[in-house]
């Protein structure tokens, strides 16, 4: 954790932000935690780039708000919930949502212990009884209805109101990050009533100088002038998927970080990016474009020893 | 405005501009290919360089300056490995990767060079082929013997990295002059519309006869249709030009021929006519048609067998101010159309063979198979990327529909169990105590698409058939049944033409979609509307109605006097958005989802909100349309359906 501070401390977020953390987690500390529970504080490998959104999303959390990541592919929301997580401390629960997603689904469900019929906590109740994080990714693909069961655990009541069990009270520690992407097939927009309980923040594409920070976090021996290629080369399929040249199908920082772990193995520059970027759209004319990007940035056949020192 | 299609290799060369220049927004006026016809990836790089630290707008005039004499066809070939010196040097140290292209293309020379003939070989400019010589053995380290000019020259070709605009011009100017003896002049400036107003083009529309008389024809468009012509085509109003020609039986016909027989009997037209041809639509009359086998040329053949017939090579006509009409006057199709239509005009509409009307027919019959056919070789030209977009696009509705129509359940031998019916199980030994999703959804939709096939879509038809296909394909592939309708107004009838009806999985009805005539939105949407209520008792499912439009309606047709109104109002500007806004209105009432796709000019943009309201989506290009109908089919499923 004190990676992270330090981390954020040379990346310039606000002291004062950061010592109220401090704070926050001298406060829920208190909380006890199972051993099953701590483990699920996450130590994520990537670092969050983006000095302006690490203060508002830290401020944010720190008054007390939910945070609803909205933002399109590449834009790192997952990794700046999981970032987030460890900065507080807290322990972390992921729920993909889905068309199918309903109230059980979030609050618990009935199960049969061998014994008696028992309940059994969800995601969310589990987040409010330990005063955890709960990443609620792609919000918005979910039926609305389904998310009515939130109002009350995101609003000022904090409670979870558990039908046949029991009245919960929200941890004061326990906080929601809503992840959305507006572009996705199948999204809807969210209601107003679930968009009013968080506090949006529009995450913006990896700056030029952070995806360079980035990529020389993750990989410290690669070459500065490579590096720098790849970049560029990142920007130029963004640009390309902007203009609707090609689908966004091929813009993956992912897929790019893959790429490069890929020919750190051995696998030459060409068919690492062919397996992690180019091959990621499905229609032969669009791979050609994608593939002459790619030939106008980085040769084909370079090998580790070209790339790494 | 249309932005210009690009398809195949030129598409890729010119990404490749784009993407070396790091802006997207502009029409490369260059493009390089080498003489098998591949793009030239590392001259686009070049091209697009260019635009990057040149202002390759002045580099454009500059060329043009030189003429299009062959010595100055020399010059701009050498001139070029100027500029590519420049760029090379200036683009070098952010973009290493360059100097490997570059020798690989010094290497794709020599390889080129070794596979001519003697005979290709003495084609060649020996000038051009000396300096591009130099160029690439000097980067491959080759040792070149030049003569002493030419070797002076390919030393000025090295552009220095540190020259601008202003000083790369002067240095091509010193060279064209020197080498070439070609003196750069001032640009062409290129041909130069004078617009004549008022009085003058009343007088020389008088003198100029054949164009005051310019009764509606349909006139299919002469070139690729893909867009390559800027700027969507307008028909205009000219004060005293009829649009009919005077007789209801001689118009009759002519609709008959150019668009088939009508799918409704006279009485059921005349029903149909007494309902919606009132108030502003009351000269109007309507003909409802369905494209058929017999109708429009060699009908019959299937997507594959007509894909290799010969498709009439593709004529370029520049289509200037808002006129449309002189740009048919331009192929001899269309001077076969103008005769035709004299004929027509001075009385001979007989049918028989060999009369005008006759003539008229085959013409046009043969016209629309043209269309057809161009229709399909754009779609077996971009099959691969069609086939993506259907695939895509189903996918997308397929989700759609999952989240916004939830299966009814049925019981089953699994899924979640049915507490109620539990006891069957042990008591009755019926295993069907669960419930799972059945196939029958809370409610059934169908799809009407509208597309808008007036003269001002001429120039991207292929576009719109083949998306149109797109939206078809993917949702009858969802089982959603989509019928496609194109509508256009010609001589006071507005036509309504089905290229698909529900159910018809292989949608080869819309290849025969065409553009031409004009387009009265209200009377349109107001039958749309007549005829989907009329079918409400056979159709119990939700009906959605997506439009494609360019939200301009203009109809040749003029509003009859009325109480408010002395005299006749052209059916254009406000008037003609607040009618079509009522047609709108008139379906929501009706409660079918009403929405439009918009593509067209920023100045029309208000009458799209005037008369869809905010149920629209804006494309700017025909490659969003199947985008834009996934969205809408969301945004009408959400306001219908349980979301």
């Amino acid at each position: 954790m004190s990676d992270l501070i330090e981390f954020l401390k040379k990346e310039g977020v606000s002291t004062d932000l950061l010592d109220r953390v401090g704070k926050y987690r001298k406060t829920a500390d208190g909380i006890g935690l199972p051993d099953n529970i701590r483990r699920r504080v996450p130590e994520p490998e990537v670092r969050y780039y983006g000095t302006k959104v690490w203060e508002k999303a830290v401020a944010a959390l720190l008054c007390g708000e939910n945070l609803l990541l909205a933002g399109p592919k590449a834009t790192g929301k997952n990794v700046l919930a999981e970032n987030l997580a460890e900065l507080f401390g807290r322990p972390l629960w992921d729920v993909s949502f889905h068309v199918n997603v309903d109230a059980a689904y979030l609050i618990g469900t009935d199960t049969y212990d061998g014994n008696k019929v028992v309940f059994r906590p969800g995601p969310v109740h589990n987040c409010a009884t330990y005063g955890g994080f709960g990443v609620l990714d792609e919000i918005n693909m979910a039926r609305n209805e389904a998310l009515a069961v939130l109002h009350s655990t995101l609003d000022f009541r904090h409670v979870i109101d558990v039908a046949g069990y029991d009245r919960i009270h929200v941890s004061p520690a326990a906080r929601f990050i809503g992840t959305m992407n507006y572009g996705y097939a199948g999204t809807r927009d969210l209601n107003e009533a679930l968009c009013s309980r968080f506090a949006v923040l529009d995450m913006p594409l990896i700056e030029e100088k952070d995806l360079e920070s980035l990529l020389n976090d993750v990989f410290p021996d690669l070459k500065p002038k490579i590096r720098q290629q790849f970049v560029m080369l990142f920007y130029e399929i963004e640009k390309k998927a902007e203009a609707a040249e090609i689908s966004e199908r091929a813009l993956d920082l992912r897929g790019l970080i893959d790429a490069i772990r890929l020919m750190e193995k051995g696998i030459s520059s060409g068919d690492a990016l062919e397996m992690t970027i180019v091959n990621k759209t499905f229609d032969a004319y669009e791979r050609k474009l994608v593939m002459d990007v790619i030939k106008g940035r980085i040769p084909t056949d370079l090998r580790r020893a070209d790339i790494f020192d | 405005m249309i932005k210009q299609h690009y398809t195949g290799s030129s598409r890729r060369a010119v990404n490749i501009i784009w993407n070396a220049a790091g802006n997207y927004d502009f029409e490369p006026p260059f493009l390089a290919f080498f003489p098998n016809g591949d793009e030239d990836s590392y001259f686009n790089m070049v091209i697009g360089l260019a635009s990057k630290w040149l202002d390759l707008e002045r580099i454009n005039l500059f060329f043009d300056s030189l003429g299009l004499s062959n010595t100055a066809q020399e010059a701009a070939s050498v001139l070029w490995l100027g500029i590519e010196n420049c760029v090379y040097e200036k683009e070098l140290s952010g973009r290493p990767i360059l100097e490997r292209l570059r020798k690989e293309r010094a290497q794709d020379f020599y390889t080129y060079a070794a596979s001519l003939s003697r005979q290709q070989m003495m084609l060649q400019s020996m000038k051009v082929f000396d300096q591009e010589e130099a160029r690439w053995g000097k980067v491959l380290g080759k040792k070149t013997v030049l003569s002493p000019g030419a070797k002076k020259l390919a030393e000025a070709l090295e552009f220095p990295g540190d020259l601008d605009t202003d000083r790369l011009i002067a240095k091509m100017t010193e060279i064209a002059e020197d080498s070439f003896r070609v003196r750069p002049g001032k640009a062409e400036s290129g041909y130069r519309a004078y617009a004549v107003k008022g009085l003058a083009r009343a007088f020389a529309r008088t003198l100029m006869h054949r164009e005051i008389r310019n009764t509606d024809l349909l006139i299919l468009r002469k070139g690729t249709g893909t867009g390559d012509r800027k700027g969507a085509v307008h028909l205009e109003h000219v004060f005293g030009q009829e649009h009919t020609s005077g007789s209801k039986e001689k118009d009759r016909q002519y609709i008959e021929d150019c668009f088939g027989s009508c799918m409704y009997t006279d009485q059921e037209m005349r029903i149909l006519e007494n309902a919606l041809c009132t108030g502003p639509d009351s000269s109007c009359s309507l003909w409802l048609t369905r494209v058929s086998a017999g109708h429009g040329g060699s009908a019959g053949g299937s997507l594959s067998s007509s894909a290799s017939a010969g498709v009439p090579a593709p004529v370029r006509t520049d289509i200037a101010g808002g006129e449309s009409r002189p740009a048919a006057g331009n192929t001899p199709d269309a001077a076969a159309v103008s005769a035709q239509a004299e004929a027509e005009m001075s009385g001979g509409s007989t049918g028989a063979p060999g009369s005008a009307a006759d003539r008229r027919r085959k013409l046009l019959a043969q016209d629309e198979e043209n269309q057809r056919l161009r229709n399909i070789r754009y779609y077996q030209d971009n099959i691969f990327r069609i086939r993506e977009s259907i695939r895509d696009l189903s996918a997308q509705t397929d989700t759609i529909f999952s989240s916004y129509l939830r299966y009814l359940p049925k019981r089953s031998r699994r899924g979640k169990i049915h507490a109620e019916e539990a006891w069957r199980l042990p008591v009755l030994s019926d295993p069907d105590v669960f419930l799972s999703d059945s196939d029958i959804t809370e409610f059934s939709v169908t799809v009407d698409l509208l597309l808008d096939a007036s003269q001002s879509r001429m120039n991207i038809q292929e576009s719109i058939a083949s998306q149109a296909l797109i939206i078809a394909r993917s949702f009858e592939s969802c089982g959603i049944p989509v019928r496609v309708t194109a509508f256009r107004s010609l001589r006071g009838y507005t036509v309504l033409q089905r290229l698909k009806e529900y159910g018809d999985r292989k949608c080869e009805g819309i290849f025969r979609y065409y553009a031409g005539g004009w387009n009265r939105d209200g009377l349109c949407l107001k039958t749309m509307n007549y005829l989907m209520e009329d079918e409400k008792e056979r159709i119990s499912a939700k009906r959605i109605l997506l439009v494609l439009t360019d939200a301009n309606p203009n109809d040749s047709m003029q509003i009859p006097p009325d109480a408010d109104h002395v005299f006749p109002r052209e059916y254009e500007g406000d008037v003609a958005v607040r009618d079509a806004a009522e047609g709108v209105k008139l379906l929501k009432k009706s409660g079918i989802r009403t929405a439009a796709i918009y593509f067209g000019p920023t100045t029309h943009l208000d009458n799209v909100h005037q008369i869809y309201g905010q149920d629209y989506v804006r494309i700017r290009s025909l490659n969003q349309f199947s985008d834009a109908v996934g969205m809408l089919l969301k945004r009408s499923l959400e306001k219908i359906g349980p979301a």
